[in-house]
């Protein structure tokens, strides 16, 4: 386990260097004077030009700048955007709650739905219910989300009037952040479980068209690591002793196909980011993705960088959590004999 | 194919090689042009007929939506070749590399792709997009980079397995040099993968390269391309929802018929995954 999480250590420490260079490269690559950009289009005197360039760290070699890039990283300053001129690490703390809560719903119900119409594929497997379920995570899976939200929209808000179309909350109730998490906070505001209500009425179609893509992916899932079980030599011998097909099923397959699953889940982070991108611009829903998308469309330089690489860290760290925690569930592992 | 067996499949080739054939002949199927202006029919409904009116309705600038759409099969069809053939070459000669000759050349490669694939494909797509800028032939580029890992990892694994067959030892014992080994022994003999992870990049390529169109990222207006049509109909939704409706359906039924077709030549070429 020591040997285990050391050796993924070490190989996190390269990746981030990676991604570090990355992002790091990104600024100095792009066609064009950064100084000048930063500076807006009028470009301002020489005298703004050079001050702008040595604040930027640009009179320097590129070895230099890179060390001074990871020294100001690794003491937290990841810069500023040039629009609003805060610090790029603010602005991805504000914002990070909001995707937090919207991803923890969507994989909640996508992991809840999937495994269980997983489980019943496996079961009738090559039967119409089968065939059926595989055919609608395909469906799922195929979804171009950004299209799924607007028809959602369309549906939901629009013709049936059930749900609004943007934002985290009505403009009417006011929410302190406490956790970040509207569903939370909203009972400490003095609307109490009116805000609650409706910052839940603003979450479901998000969180429903977010996790349509995992839904549909950990139901195959799901029923492949379940079939897989089934064929082993201690179902069988389960089955023979005359347990019924339930205590089979859900005591004895369903726990050893469970390990795969949820690391699987664990390790969805990067589809969840993803989704969110699309997810968020077409709600509205004030999170990363679409912070990032519009720092991407107005070119905000600083925040590029900085974002994508918080953004990368925190997906990197989440797996080396879940690769871990595979490694405490499985006991196979433990024992070295993996 | 899991799922739906005989009518599926057929299902998704129809709709496959109709997608081909609009995509080769549109200029001749379309009834108009997908630029042309038509001031008298801003947002028109569908008529649902071909002899009058527009057949899907129109957009705000009065340009015929199934036009529009017939061109947009080029477009996505086109995304979808151009960056599985930039993947696959730079994927499978990588891949190749790494696998043929240990040591430095396999540890950089393999590094090289961890990276890659620490980054979730769309994130990575979108960084490449920042550095290139918005169009469609920078959206062929980012959607095609983000896949090649995808072949290097198979490629290796796969010419690792072959390299230490026998028939690869009894070519090296005749004298069969290092080049001529990869092309024309061990290339053929793992073709099956790679043409698996062909057809699933297709759908990848197409899903993403729409994504970026919508983002504003990808393709520009005014061409007609699916995901760039949803993001500028985005607007109307409440009074024009034909547009909103239709190139989204086609990004689907696209994409779920390189899915099902992808899953059932896996079942051909690789039975052992079959009916998992």
């Amino acid at each position: 386990m020591v040997k285990y999480t050391l050796k993924r250590l070490l190989f996190f420490i390269p990746t981030l260097l990676g991604l570090s260079f990355l992002s790091f490269m990104l600024v100095r690559l792009i066609p064009g004077d950064p100084v000048l950009l930063m500076l807006g289009e009028r470009g301002g005197s020489p005298e703004a030009y050079a001050e702008m360039k040595a604040a930027l760290g640009l009179d320097k070699s590129l070895f230099m700048q890179y060390l001074i890039f990871i020294k100001d990283v690794l003491s937290g300053d990841l810069g500023s955007s040039i629009f609003s001129k805060e610090s790029v690490l603010k602005e991805f703390m504000t914002r990070f709650p909001a995707t937090a809560e919207l991803s923890l719903i969507a994989i909640t119900w996508a992991s809840l739905v999937g495994i269980v119409l997983g489980v019943i594929a496996a079961l009738n497997r090559n039967g119409f219910i089968d065939r059926f379920v595989m055919t609608l995570s395909l469906v799922g899976y195929s979804m171009p989300i950004f299209w799924w939200g607007l028809l959602l929209i369309l549906m939901f808000s629009i013709w049936l009037d059930l749900t609004p179309v943007s934002g985290r909350v009505s403009v009417e109730y006011d929410i302190e952040t406490i956790t970040g998490f509207y569903l939370i906070d909203s009972w400490f505001s003095e609307d109490g479980i009116r805000a609650f209500l409706s910052s839940l009425k603003h979450l479901v179609l998000p969180a429903f068209v977010l996790g349509t893509v995992p839904m549909a992916s950990i139901s195959r899932m799901t029923r492949a690591s379940v079939l897989e079980v089934l064929n082993q030599d201690y179902i069988r011998t389960a089955k023979a002793k005359g347990l019924s097909k339930y205590v089979v099923v859900f005591k004895h397959a369903l726990r050893n196909a469970l390990i795969p699953i949820i690391t699987v889940i664990g390790l969805m982070v990067g589809t969840l980011l993803t989704g969110a991108i699309l997810t968020e611009t077409i709600f509205a829903w004030p999170g990363l993705g679409r912070w990032l998308v519009a720092s991407l469309l107005q070119r905000d330089y600083p925040v590029i960088q900085g974002g994508i690489l918080l953004i990368a860290s925190l997906i990197l760290l989440v797996n080396l959590i879940v690769d871990l925690l595979y490694f405490v569930i499985n006991p196979q592992m433990q024992k070295g004999e993996l | 194919m899991k799922g739906g067996g005989k009518i599926l499949t057929y299902l998704s080739a129809f709709f496959l090689i109709s997608f081909i054939l609009l995509a080769l002949f549109a200029p001749f199927l379309a009834p108009y042009s997908p630029y042309s202006l038509n001031d008298s029919a801003l947002l028109s409904a569908p008529s649902w007929s071909f002899s009058e009116g527009f057949f899907l309705g129109t957009d705000d600038i009065g340009r015929d939506l199934l036009s529009r759409l017939i061109h947009g099969s080029r477009i996505s069809l086109m995304i979808g070749l151009f960056a599985v053939i930039f993947s696959a070459f730079f994927g499978v000669l990588l891949g190749l590399l790494a696998g043929y000759f240990s040591g430095w050349v396999d540890q950089t490669i393999s590094r090289f792709t961890d990276i890659l694939m620490s980054l979730p494909s769309m994130l990575f797509a979108l960084v490449i997009i920042t550095l290139l800028g918005p169009s469609l032939m920078n959206t062929i580029i980012a959607v095609g980079i983000v896949s090649i890992p995808h072949y290097i990892r198979i490629v290796r694994a796969k010419v690792l397995e072959e390299k230490s067959k026998d028939y690869i030892e009894a070519t090296r014992n005749f004298g069969v040099g290092g080049t001529r080994q990869i092309t024309f022994h061990i290339l053929p003999n793992i073709t099956s993968p790679i043409i698996i992870q062909a057809t699933l990049g297709f759908s990848e390529a197409i899903l993403n390269g729409a994504a970026l169109g919508f983002l504003g990222l990808g393709a520009q207006a005014p061409l007609p391309e699916w995901g760039v049509m949803l993001s500028d109909s985005r607007s109307y939704i409440e009074t024009a929802p034909w547009l909103v409706t239709a190139p989204g359906l086609c990004i689907l039924l696209m994409v779920l018929s390189f899915n099902i077709l992808g899953d059932v030549l896996r079942d051909l070429l690789d039975p052992r995954l079959k009916g998992l």
